[in-house]
């Protein structure tokens, strides 16, 4: 009986579940601003090693270094625009999803809306030359 | 042709100029070589533990004073492990300074490569953060630098080195920068 | 000697289309050979027949595990699930090719079959350009992208497996469909080149609509699947990430949209003929443009194909040819007279409607290609992603969203304004009230959340107004079927529209360590991972989780999965989702710690299935559309 005791109490401590002092979130921020700036960060900032991914959706090892990085640098209070600063001194203006404002992106950033106003010129061209054909 | 007429055909051509851009675009695009950003950075500042037990740790002005190739690899990059008896032979025939830098690895797992294989390294920088690898721009495993005698980065190769390129593209760089010196 | 056969079969198709192409038109020209013109039917038929008898042969193969193909060698493996083999035919480059020639040559077939309930020359035509372009994939096929090569003497033991990310039920659904679109907008290009040739102004855009848009409708179903699929595969809960190959599928589905609402327009007025021609070039080059940026290597991209610089030339000129003769056509034969159009009707609106969709097309464009454009000028590397295109993209097509909600209440030619504001006054009133309403209940959400809700909601609710107006004008009956077309597709998209911004600003996404036995609470639900143990498939071996979410005493299981495919020596996540209606719940393992816990992803996604259910509704639309269309147009013998 005693023996039973014994085995069944060393089985319990050793199949119970243990307790959840072990989970964990990666990346957590107690500043929510931090934890947005994070979250965009890592949105905007290009996996090197992937062909077409940001480093949130990348498990490469140095995706998940950029990744520690930018936590360990906003954890010490480092700005996003700092830390944008490092990235592209040692990367250059691929790294960012969202091209840069500069005169070679001028095309890029304006052309869609430019085209869009050509666009209604066309149309009113057109409703005002069917008009007059009339 | 009355004046309207012709004006109406001109704004036809201007799709056809966009056009052709586009395929004058797409064409370049087939045949232009990637730019290769060889633009000469120092090599970052440093402070970091031999991989091997009983070595001291090391820094930039460790670097500094010679030319040395810094070679970046891990024991979980497969291309690195292959890669690894290219450089025991290279170091042989072309004694120069190696300096390896592991990168997020396990240590035990290196020294059993360095233990299995061969050592060819003068000395192996622990990066277990990725941190150095980062200021170095690194883009994967394996890549290579050649850093002259006063810490500026020459030459960055990705991706691994054969006996074959190592002749062919990092020898002659090597010997220019020799000459330079003396 | 099966792929030697197939070969063969290639060789043979080509022929056929070059009489199709070139020896059938001879009839056109020359009045005394104008028996040529009835080899084109045959033709047509003959170059179907022998590229599927090629397609089958490739098929046997890669059944069969001949790895002394070398295509089958680097795609299959023996222990490859049967389902998958049938697919690994189209899982890289070579074999993807023949599925366009053959999707190619079944279009041709349709166009054959209904080439009697045509005027002569343009059947003709129009099968003649379907032929060229054959020729050009053919000869594609043959010079650069052989599926037949074999590696003798030396035949592989063993083959090098399907990518296992392409082993799975959505592989087997989306390049089908999806070729079945943008391959398909080779016939309004090719009734549009006819147009050009004999200055027809007015039928071919009557013929040419119900394969346009039963081509749009195979597009949706694709791009919507293809979304889909990339959800529950790839592991990070993202549906579109503007990858230049996604842009390359949207940028024809875009124009395709315009040109199913411009050819609606031209039986009506004929500026809007030249419009119309305009975009069924356009359309098709967009297809071949992308077709260009897959295989050519000159874009990165997760899906592309691997690149090689000669499939890429070969492409581009054939892209170039046919550029070239669209457009001298299309600049010496084009007439440019317009009737008169009312600023208030439904032409002027579509008009509108037409030039968002095409601005957008050539934004897409611009993103897509701009860090070419870069690289080519200033050796200089950029990249374009999904921030610019979200910050572009939204803004330019708005005013068509609220548009659509309105113009279906417009009739054509002239309306009067007042009137129409009392057709629309009931619409904007209730939807008015309702968003201050729903506005209010959910102050407490961002703006562009709301906006983006208000948008989808002015859609829907625009729609459902229209079809509650239609069913009391059709005597409270249900509308006649060629309504549901528009009804169906302008609801899709609303609900479309609704599932995308809702979900982007509601989803939430936690990644933690935990390990078997331990829980977290995440929003209320409480997130419990009760084991892991290990699995085995035919060609991987892994590990599967156990885990439940439990809320309000209401509980699910989910099994997530970490498989290492033996073959490729490469690990995959397999996520594990609990689709609804309301939201899905998602879980990916991450990796697994030294110390026995895993890094595991939990997303709990709001609205992300209305995005599909509105594609597939559009899709419904369209196809229902295309049908009624085909009935119409093609109603008895000539």
């Amino acid at each position: 009986m005693r023996h039973h005791a014994v085995i069944i109490f060393f089985l319990a401590v050793f199949l119970l579940p243990s307790q959840g002092f072990t989970v964990e979130q990666q990346f957590v921020f107690e500043n929510t601003c931090q934890q947005q700036d994070f979250d965009n960060l890592l949105k905007e900032i290009r996996c090197v090693t992937c062909p077409n991914q940001n480093i949130a959706d990348s498990n490469a090892p140095v995706a998940k270094a950029m990744q520690e990085e930018i936590f360990q640098r906003l954890q010490k209070g480092e700005s996003a625009l700092s830390i944008r600063e490092y990235l592209l001194s040692h990367y250059g203006d691929y790294i960012f999803y969202r091209p840069l404002m500069k005169k070679q992106t001028w095309l890029l950033w304006g052309g869609p809306f430019l085209m869009f106003f050509f666009g209604l010129i066309f149309c009113l061209k057109t409703l005002i030359t069917a008009k007059r054909a009339a | 042709m009355s004046l309207l007429t012709l004006r109406h055909k001109l704004w036809r051509f201007v799709p056809a100029l966009f056009l052709g851009t586009l395929l004058w675009f797409l064409w370049k695009g087939l045949v232009v070589e990637h730019p290769q950003t060889n633009h000469e950075m120092a090599f970052p500042a440093f402070s970091l533990g031999d991989v091997r037990t009983g070595h001291q740790p090391r820094s930039l002005a460790d670097l500094k004073g010679q030319i040395s190739i810094v070679h970046i690899w891990a024991s979980w990059c497969g291309i690195c492990v292959k890669e690894h008896e290219e450089w025991l032979r290279i170091k042989e025939k072309w004694p120069h300074s190696l300096v390896g830098i592991v990168y997020r690895d396990e240590s035990d797992k290196v020294l059993n490569i360095l233990a299995k294989k061969g050592d060819p390294y003068n000395y192996l920088l622990d990066d277990m953060s990725g941190s150095l690898g980062l200021d170095l721009g690194i883009t994967g495993t394996p890549e290579t630098f050649i850093v002259d005698k006063e810490g500026v980065i020459r030459f960055h190769h990705m991706g691994p080195v054969t006996q074959k390129t190592f002749e062919a593209t990092f020898l002659p760089i090597i010997e220019k920068l020799n000459k330079d010196n003396a | 000697m099966i792929p030697e056969l197939g070969l063969v079969c290639l060789i043979l198709a080509l022929m056929m289309a070059l009489v199709l192409a070139f020896v059938a038109p001879i009839g056109l020209i020359n009045p005394k050979a104008s028996f040529l013109q009835s080899l084109a039917r045959p033709a047509a038929f003959g170059q179907c027949f022998f590229v599927l008898l090629s397609f089958l042969t490739l098929m046997r193969s890669f059944v069969q595990d001949d790895f002394s193909v070398q295509y089958i060698a680097q795609n299959s493996n023996a222990n490859l699930p049967t389902i998958y083999k049938f697919c690994a035919l189209w899982g890289a480059h070579e074999g993807s090719l023949l599925l366009w020639a053959l999707i190619l040559t079944l279009w041709t077939l349709a166009v054959a079959l209904y080439s009697r309930k045509l005027p002569t020359n343009m059947a003709v035509s129009v099968m003649a350009v379907l032929g060229a372009i054959s020729v050009g994939f053919l000869v594609l096929l043959l010079q650069t992208s052989n599926p037949f090569l074999r590696l003798l003497p030396f035949a592989a033991n063993e083959g090098a497996d399907l990518n296992p990310l392409l082993q799975d039920p959505g592989f087997v659904l989306h390049p089908p469909f999806l070729y079945m679109g943008y391959v398909g907008f080779a016939v309004p290009f090719a009734f549009a080149i006819s147009a050009l040739i004999f200055k027809d102004s007015k039928m071919w855009s009557v013929y040419a609509r119900p394969f346009a848009l039963l081509a749009w409708a195979f597009l949706t179903l694709g791009i919507t699947l293809g979304s889909w699929w990339a959800y529950y595969e790839l592991g990070w809960g993202g549906w579109w990430f503007w990858d230049p190959v996604e842009n390359a599928s949207f940028m024809p589905w875009l124009v395709g949209a315009a040109l199913g609402h411009a050819l609606l327009v031209s039986r009506q007025d004929t500026a809007f003929n030249t419009w119309g021609i305009l975009l069924a070039l356009s359309a098709f080059i967009l297809s071949l443009i992308g077709t260009f940026l897959v295989r050519s290597g000159v874009v990165s991209s997760v899906h592309a194909f691997a690149s090689d610089p000669l499939r890429g030339t070969f492409i581009l000129c054939f892209l170039a040819i046919v550029i070239f003769f669209s457009f001298i056509l299309f600049v010496s034969r084009t007439t440019g007279h317009s009737q008169k159009m009312y600023w208030l009707s439904r032409e002027s609106w579509i008009l509108l409607g037409n030039m968002i969709f095409f601005v957008a097309t050539c934004t897409v464009l611009l993103g897509t290609l701009y860090p070419i454009m870069i690289e080519v000028l200033f050796e200089e590397r950029l990249s374009v992603g999904p921030p610019y295109f979200n910050a572009v993209f939204v803004p330019i097509m708005m005013p068509l969203l609220l548009l659509m909600a309105l113009a279906p209440h417009l009739q054509w030619r002239e309306n009067r304004a007042a009137l129409f504001w009392l057709k629309i006054k009931k619409h904007i009133l209730v939807f008015a009230l309702g968003l201050v309403a729903i506005a209010y209940l959910l102050r407490h959400l961002p703006f562009l959340t709301l906006l983006g809700l208000a948008v989808g909601l002015w859609v829907i609710w625009g729609t459902l107004f229209k079809l509650i107006i239609d069913w009391k004008n059709n005597g409270f009956r249900l509308p006649p079927v060629q309504r549901w077309g528009m009804i169906l597709a302008h609801l899709g998209l609303g609900i479309a529209v609704l599932g995308m911004s809702l979900t982007t600003s509601l989803s939430i996404e936690r990644e933690m360590k935990i390990a078997p036995g331990e829980n977290v609470n995440i929003e209320g639900y409480l997130f419990t991972f009760q084991a892991i143990q290990p699995i085995q498939g035919s060609n991987y071996e892994g590990l599967q989780g156990h885990f439940t979410i439990e809320k309000d005493a209401k509980k699910l299981t989910l099994y997530p999965e970490k498989r290492f495919f033996i073959p490729r020596n490469m690990p995959m996540t397999e996520t594990a989702i609990s689709p609804g209606l309301w939201r899905d719940f998602y879980i990916a393992l991450g990796e697994r710690l030294d110390d026995g816990s895993w890094t595991v992803r939990f997303y709990i996604k709001p609205f992300v299935r209305w995005i599909w259910l509105g594609g597939i509704l559009i899709a419904m639309g369209a196809f229902i559309s295309s049908l009624v269309c085909f009935r119409n147009t093609f109603r008895g013998a000539k």
